[in-house]
């Protein structure tokens, strides 16, 4: 670690997180094999792209093309306690502090242009950028990104459920939408992300010189959906069994496969995943020796610290239960009409829009979930600078009151630790806990 | 009463029902509502309804919005989402707002949710006209198709077709209301200025508070025979620009304009100001499709892509209105200006004017007396340069 970087890394330092599973280890050990593989192809002159999470990856993988997630090196950089370096960096360039971090460490990395001191050796250069609009400040974010890196970029556009907002007709849709999200999109949003899609593969053929089959697409999303059954299985199954057989630390560390969705190393994952949780829950195995209270930790976790999750289970009996991540929208990633893949997939980003963005959807289906799953408590980390997922919070959070969940806010981010005051945060949780305590 | 005391009358009731919309109403008509300049009058007009600026009130406290709207929504949403819960719009039949960014869209939706859990709550329909945020050609055919869905929901609301006619009738008065206000600018950027900043935003604003014919008539006669008559404005004050969130009172303006140095505000590129009038429309084409080309084409919002363009407009503007200084005026969690700053200062550094930066600032100003702190001392150093 050169001196600069030992100069701007502050005392507290996050804890590492136990993991259970067999497959938890190895997906992490995946995820930098991969990382390596990207490099090593590289090497041999293959462009690489980077992208943002809602950029359609399996679309990437199907074309065989490589690509980075933007989010996946954010919360590494988190994860190996760089995010307040690279936040400093463009505080530096003058961009005030509280705007997004999350979209924005692997920026402060590409204004800094210093690999020898970033996380797994600094990112590759890479031949273009594809964003997406998923909120505000995605658009400027990621014209920055194309500036430093000094790449073409392709931007992706996501339409809002519009129109009239009188009545029944837009809870109807919304549920339509919510409810067969695989074969119901409004018309004109589905046919402006179909053509966003088309336009982003053209982009693609052309920078890369690989070429789009939809035939392969298809393969890779009847994949996908083996993958989205075996996570929502795993995922309901730890909710439903008491004592809960993991906690949320494992299923986290599986969260690095929707980086590279749809692969058959994909399914194996989740496979194993699914069996090796179904084998402790037949066993009676727990995350607690003597579990007492479950609880859901809704959103992001603390990239910096996920050891964090694992501190109540020995003093407390307290797991967070495994809820891979938005558990309430997994089983609607499972797309079973695949006749035409491109435009299914297509529907089912249009849709997306519908999750992050409407209050009575969201509400309904977390209050479902946090009934079956057993739920003592709800825990909401409100991440201010970020609204695509933390909107909709006080909406929700009124209706698991009504219904006898209790919940607690916390304010943090994702991946700034700047603000992170550990010892406050855990006195926070274990008073929580504790009015929750049988 | 001047037309000028009409306007600032108009501004300071703007959400006096009987000011701003009893006429109308009473004669039959429909009001409709909108909290951001992309919303097309024009539409609007030609379906026989009148376009009405809403706004928040600084004063209001947001004790109601905060149940559910989370604080980290952009103050002047949470300010207008408080005025609609309380019933100070009651009397707007329909509440159009266009997709300009993340707060003022996702409040279609909580608007949406309130109603869904308390019918009685008294504000109108509510309609989300979506916008996708690039010039490109797809995106701007999108966004005619949505102009056609409003225009076709508009007359199912108010019962009457939309001719051709009709919308090539409003685009002319509403370009000549814009043709009107690059007046007022050019006023502006006089030397020294013929009129203030505050005396520039509540013109503007009343624009959009005033039926718009009505309106090009008073504003004609401020023209022609009261802008003389405005107290004169100080030679030796120093020219600001203002730029960033949307300004939609006058308490930011007021202490500029009221320092121990001289100061006035020549000209903004806020969505209240000039911009508002930046950009006419065709009047050569048929009228959706010029409604959509100016609609997407206009002067960019913060919201549009692409960064060059947007400092390239904005850093243009503040030389054409010569500028000395400008003040770069953010509020809280409004991210999509603020993208764009450091870039910004640095274009206006290229053209030797000074600026300075308020982030995060409140709706309503909780520390006016440490802002105009650290305007003097800029001025001073605006002075020293000279």
């Amino acid at each position: 670690m050169n001196q600069e970087r030992k100069a701007t890394v502050e005392e507290f330092r996050g804890e590492r997180s136990l993991k259970r599973l067999k497959c938890s280890v190895e997906a992490t050990a995946h995820a930098k094999e991969e990382f390596k593989v990207v490099r090593a192809r590289m090497a041999e002159g293959e462009p690489v792209l980077f992208v943002y999470i809602g950029v359609p990856k399996i679309l990437l993988g199907a074309m065989d093309v490589l690509y980075w997630d933007m989010q996946q090196y954010s919360a590494l950089c988190s994860a190996k306690q760089m995010s307040r370096y690279y936040l400093d960096v463009l505080n530096n360039e003058g961009y005030f502090r509280d705007l997004c971090r999350y979209c924005t460490v692997p920026l402060g990395y590409a204004f800094d242009k210093k690999p020898d001191i970033a996380p797994w050796g600094g990112l590759p250069k890479f031949a273009a950028v594809i964003g997406i609009h998923m909120d505000d400040p995605c658009m400027p974010i990621w014209e920055l990104y194309a500036r430093e890196f000094g790449v073409p970029m392709y931007w992706i556009d996501r339409a809002y459920v519009d129109g009239s907002g009188n009545g029944d007709k837009l809870a109807d849709q919304l549920w339509l939408e919510y409810t067969y999200g695989d074969s119901y999109v409004d018309p004109h949003r589905l046919d402006m992300m179909v053509e966003e899609y088309e336009g982003m593969i053209r982009f693609i053929e052309t920078i890369t010189g690989k070429h789009f089959s939809e035939t392969k697409l298809r393969e890779y999303m009847e994949r996908q959906n083996l993958v989205s059954e075996y996570q929502w299985r795993a995922t309901d199954l730890s909710g439903r069994t008491k004592p809960c057989p993991i906690s949320w630390t494992d299923a986290l560390s599986n969260v690095s496969g929707i980086y590279f969705p749809g692969t058959e190393w994909r399914v194996h994952n989740a496979k194993q995943y699914y069996e090796e949780i179904k084998d402790r829950a037949d066993k009676g195995i727990g995350a607690c020796e003597n579990e007492k209270v479950r609880l859901w930790w809704e959103g992001h976790p603390t990239w910096f610290s996920l050891g964090f999750y694992n501190t109540w289970e020995q003093s407390h009996g307290t797991v967070f239960l495994p809820m891979y991540y938005y558990a309430q929208y997994l089983q609607s990633n499972i797309q079973r009409e695949l006749t035409h893949p491109l435009r299914q997939l297509a529907r089912m980003n249009a849709r997306a829009s519908v999750m992050d963005r409407i209050p009575s959807v969201r509400k309904h289906k977390m209050l479902d979930l946090a009934k079956q799953w057993q739920a003592d408590g709800v825990i909401w980390m409100l991440v201010e600078s970020c609204k695509l997922l933390y909107a909709s919070v006080l909406f929700t959070r009124e209706e698991l009151e009504k219904e006898g969940v209790p919940t607690l806010e916390i304010n943090a981010d994702m991946v700034d630790a700047r603000d992170w005051d550990d010892t406050k945060m855990k006195a926070l949780v274990t008073s929580f806990i504790e009015t929750l305590m049988p | 009463m001047t037309a000028f005391e009409t306007f600032q009358k108009y501004y300071k009731d703007r959400w006096n029902y009987d000011l701003v919309a009893k006429d109308w109403k009473e004669k039959g008509g429909i009001v409709i509502g909108y909290p951001h300049i992309l919303a097309p009058e024009e539409i609007i007009m030609a379906a026989g309804c009148l376009p009405l600026l809403m706004t928040g009130d600084p004063e209001s406290g947001t004790d109601v919005a905060d149940k559910h709207m989370e604080y980290f929504f952009t103050p002047d949403v949470r300010h207008l989402y408080q005025a609609l819960l309380t019933g100070r719009y009651n009397f707007v039949d329909l509440v159009c707002i266009p997709a300009g960014n993340d707060s003022v869209a996702r409040m279609f939706y909580y608007l949406y949710e309130e109603k869904r859990m308390d019918p009685s709550l008294k504000f109108g329909e509510i309609y989300l006209l979506d916008y996708l945020h690039t010039k490109f050609r797809t995106h701007r055919n999108y966004n005619f198709g949505r102009f056609v869905a409003f225009k076709e929901y508009l007359e199912q609301f108010a019962g009457k077709k939309v001719t051709d006619e009709a919308l090539s009738d409003a685009i002319k008065i509403t370009n000549e209301t814009k043709r009107l206000l690059k007046k007022v600018a050019e006023l502006r950027r006089a030397e020294p200025p013929k009129i203030s900043g505050v005396e520039a935003l509540q013109i503007v604003m009343a624009s959009m508070l005033i039926p718009k014919a009505e309106y090009n008539e008073l504003l004609k006669q401020f023209l022609e025979k009261e802008v003389d008559k405005l107290p004169p404005k100080k030679a030796n004050s120093i020219r600001l620009f203002v730029s960033g969130s949307p300004i939609d009172n006058l308490q930011f303006y007021t202490m500029l304009e009221n320092l121990a140095i001289p100061a006035i505000v020549v000209g903004e590129d806020t969505a209240f100001g000039n911009r508002y009038s930046d950009t006419p429309v065709s009047e050569e084409v048929e009228p959706m499709e010029a409604l959509a080309d100016r609609y997407t084409y206009k002067t960019p919002d913060p919201m549009m892509y692409d960064i060059k363009a947007t400092v390239n407009y904005r850093v243009k503007a503040a030389v054409e209105a010569k500028a000395q200084g400008e003040v770069f005026f953010q509020l809280q969690w409004d991210d999509m200006p603020a993208w764009d700053w450091p870039d910004q200062k640095k274009e206006l550094e290229k053209n030797e004017i000074q600026s300075i930066a308020y982030e995060f600032q409140e709706y309503k100003l909780s520390a006016p007396g440490r802002l105009r702190t650290r305007t003097e001392a800029f001025l001073e150093t605006i002075t020293a340069r000279k």
